[in-house]
């Protein structure tokens, strides 16, 4: 009998959301929302998570019409290997543009807080401990996500609680207003990277009509867990320093997290910490964007090596990462990669649907 | 005894060119404990018993031996009723032998007959040396393989309790055990495990330890043990109510469990007897030290060398003071330390314990005195070292200790070249590792929480 090929458990794919949270909400994007709205700065967060939860549903659609299979293997199967490659090639420059987006983001905060003198190509190679683990396979990463997720999460929460306890409430308003100015903010678009979590574990794993229920409801409960961890990202450094001021800093949690100081604190400079437990959060979330990537590809490429796929994917991120000049074209990519970052969202899983459904219909029709 | 005689009256003579006596005499002439007695007479030939004295048991043979008349044979072998004898050839023979019978033969003849005089040399049941507790049983396994079975069948009174055993070793001949409960216990990774031990080739295996080496493939072989091993029937038979099978081998007074997951080793037999909130107490206590042991050496060299705003001013301060004079990096220092450490732990475990405690003293007291004074390393880093060595104690399992011991060495480097950033990228390298093992089908890396035991 064959065996299935297996699958992430409900606990799994929490984990893995809270952690993408975790390694995607922490340093560029507070500042990206700051600079979106003079009004309320839950709003845009809102506005995302809804896109984001349709989304969410559209794949969760997309993975039960499999049935024990991986999609983009199934998307071969159904329109074949050209058209599927057609189809997945803007899903998979948006992944090997996340990675190279957070790779080197990352290692701009290294070099930005804690390692200023080391070269950022070395501070790059980092990618090694992700590459082997994304190699490793699917339930290696699960098991691995399980674990960071206690640590990495009880450190980031415990941060955040020291952090609220020199601030200023009234500086966080307005609480209520907004008057929808963010939606003409090209950085409230550029903020989108941080929900898109569940394309990357849609892209692993074997799904049924029951799995995807459990994808769906993980993803879920991962946003309304993640919601006060994102929105304490952006409203802490607010009620520290002022929305002014606050928009002028480039890394405003990360500032936030400079200015604490409590003598019962053992540690001075809380932004190290920070910086080293969201190392946990960056190097599994880059370990499940390299898998995603690297699976798509031996699916589209059935013949290529894993092995092989894996060190060129590696060796083309570490490139690609270390060839970008500065902080500005780190961000500068996050806005222009926002057209297949949509793609992803929403045009990725109505092809894939669609192509599901005229494979259904042609099927019923020859029987 | 009519019938024993009656099979020696029955013995062929050989029909080739060379009897059974005469080969054993050749197979085992050059030993010295091997023995031949002429014990009575076959119609004219006489009968003689060969064994290896120091495998037989005195009492046994003097039963045979010791009185002159042949003609006495049979009220010598009536003494051995209800012995099972049995005839066989001569490689069975040979074997016999080397398990402690003695062959009774003619000098013509082909076949002999085996009487089982053995006697298993062990020591009694003592109290467990690794794994001591202040609630619980205090007895341990021996090297005996029959005694610890009798003590894993003395905790299970079941018939759901199964053993398989097979024996392994071209040479050594040793016995191998597999433990279960029937319906805990998975069917695949059983199958496998016989077909694991059916395949290996050794000449000789003396320790269990040996054996999961060899049952592990050289290319799964890592660093972290993949079972458990315990000298304690108590916890062998918890886990096997668990589902967890039990490998015990003749000669070793270690029982294997797997598969093996790695908060296994976290778990000490005691756990189950005292009070659960002080079970939880002691096993956060066992993390703590856990993390502390790993990282403790390694935020030492971070926060004095690399992250130096990371720490509160006077702390940084005091420990700039403590190394004034300290001609070495800190990482040098550091390492020098955790050696001398590692050494001392090192003479402790391998020399007598009347001189160990002396070692102790000298290494950790007067050493570590002088190595201040002299301005080699700072004060700071022997409180340092001193708490990573007492934390390392606290492991469960001796072979995890020795794991730790590596991995502390491991994460200073990464402290040594990018600090606390470097730490938490060995301890993620470290986590995506275990979680990339496999204990015999079951990852390594699972809940904390234990599965509940089966009613046998």
């Amino acid at each position: 009998m064959k065996k299935n090929p297996p699958s992430l458990t409900g606990y799994d794919m929490f984990s893995i959301q809270v952690l993408f949270f975790g390694a995607s909400a922490g340093f560029i994007y507070p500042s990206l929302i700051v600079r979106s709205t003079t009004g309320a700065y839950w709003v845009p967060l809102v506005v995302w998570a809804a896109v984001a939860l349709l989304s969410c549903l559209l794949y969760s659609k997309l993975l039960g019409r499999l049935q024990e299979g991986k999609l983009i293997d199934r998307l071969c199967q159904s329109a074949g290997i050209p058209a599927a490659l057609i189809i997945c090639l803007p899903q998979l420059i948006f992944i090997f543009g996340a990675l190279v987006v957070m790779l080197r983001a990352y290692s701009e905060l290294i070099t930005m807080t804690m390692l200023p003198t080391t070269p950022i190509t070395f501070l790059n190679g980092m990618l090694l401990a992700p590459g082997a683990l994304a190699l490793a396979g699917m339930m290696p990463i699960a098991r691995a996500a399980r674990v960071l997720y206690l640590i990495s999460t009880l450190l980031s929460v415990c941060l955040m609680l020291i952090g609220f306890s020199d601030v200023k409430w009234t500086l966080g308003g307005p609480w209520l207003f907004t008057n929808g100015d963010f939606l003409m903010i090209r950085n409230f678009y550029s903020g989108s990277f941080i929900w898109m979590g569940f394309v990357f574990t849609a892209l692993i794993g074997s799904y049924n009509p029951r799995i995807s229920g459990r994808y769906r409801k993980s993803y879920i409960y991962a946003l309304l867990l993640s919601f006060p961890m994102i929105a304490g990202f952006i409203y802490l450094p607010v009620m520290t320093f002022g929305r002014e001021l606050t928009r002028h800093l480039t890394l405003p949690y990360i500032s936030k997290m400079d200015s604490v100081y409590h003598y019962w604190v053992v540690f001075e400079n809380l932004t190290a910490l920070f910086v080293s437990v969201t190392m946990l959060y960056v190097l599994l979330v880059m370990a499940l964007k390299l898998h995603a990537l690297g699976e798509s590809v031996k699916s589209l490429f059935p013949r290529a090596n894993p092995i092989w796929i894996y060190g060129i994917v590696v060796l083309l991120v570490y490139a690609s990462a270390s060839a970008l000049p500065s902080w500005r074209a780190v961000e500068g990519t996050i806005f222009y990669t926002l057209g297949l970052r949509l793609y992803a969202l929403f045009g990725f899983p109505l092809l894939g649907l669609a192509l599901l459904s005229v494979r259904e219909r042609k099927r019923k029709v020859a029987s | 005894m009519p019938e024993i005689l009656e099979a020696i009256h029955r013995l062929r003579a050989g029909s080739g060119s060379r009897s059974l006596f005469g080969m054993l005499r050749d197979a085992f002439g050059d030993s010295a404990d091997y023995r031949t007695e002429a014990v009575g007479a076959s119609g004219s030939e006489p009968v003689y018993i060969c064994f290896l004295a120091s495998l037989c048991s005195t009492q046994k043979l003097d039963l045979l031996l010791g009185s002159t008349g042949i003609g006495e044979l049979s009220a010598k072998l009536s003494r051995y009723n209800g012995t099972s004898i049995g005839e066989a050839d001569q490689p069975a023979c040979e074997k016999a032998i080397c398990n402690g019978s003695a062959v009774i033969c003619t000098s013509l003849s082909e076949n002999g007959l085996l009487v089982d005089l053995s006697e298993t040399q062990q020591r009694g049941i003592g109290s467990p040396i690794t794994e001591s507790v202040l609630q619980g049983p205090m007895y341990a396994f021996n090297e005996n393989l029959d005694a610890n079975t009798a003590l894993i069948r003395q905790q299970i009174r079941s018939p759901k309790l199964k053993m398989w055993e097979t024996k392994v070793g071209e040479l050594s001949q040793t016995r191998i055990a597999v433990f279960y409960c029937q319906g805990a216990a998975d069917p695949d990774l059983l199958a496998s495990l016989k077909e694991r031990i059916g395949n290996i080739q050794a000449d000789g295996i003396q320790d269990s330890g040996q054996l999961l080496r060899l049952l592990v493939s050289r290319k799964k072989l890592g660093l972290f043990p993949l079972a458990m091993s315990s000298e304690r029937p108590d916890r062998s038979t918890a886990d096997l109510l668990r589902g967890k099978m039990v490998i015990m081998v003749n000669g070793s007074p270690f029982a294997l469990t797997v598969p093996a997951v790695y908060t296994d080793f976290w778990h000490s037999p005691e756990d189950n007897y005292v009070n659960p909130y002080v079970a939880y107490f002691l096993l956060s206590l066992r993390f703590l030290a856990m993390f502390m042991n790993l990282f403790l050496p390694a935020l030492y060299i971070a926060l004095t060398s690399v992250n130096v705003d990371v720490n509160r001013l006077e702390i940084s301060l005091a420990a700039s003071a403590s190394r004034e004079g300290v001609p070495y990096p800190v990482f040098v220092e550091t390492f020098l330390m955790l050696l001398i450490i590692d050494f001392i732990t090192e003479a402790g475990i391998r020399l007598p314990k009347t001189i160990s405690s002396t070692v102790t003293m000298v290494g950790g007291v007067v050493l570590g005195q002088a190595i201040i004074q002299a301005n080699i390393v700072s004060n700071l880093l022997v409180i340092i070292v001193a708490a990573t060595a007492i934390t390392n104690f606290i492991v469960i399992d001796y072979q995890m200790g020795l794991v730790q011991r590596i991995l502390k060495y491991f994460i200073a480097i990464g402290a040594t070249v990018a600090g606390l950033l470097g730490i938490m990228f060995c301890f993620a390298c470290l986590v995506f590792y275990l979680s990339c093992l496999e204990s015999f089908g079951a990852p390594y890396l699972t809940s904390l929480r234990r599965k509940g035991a089966i009613q046998p």
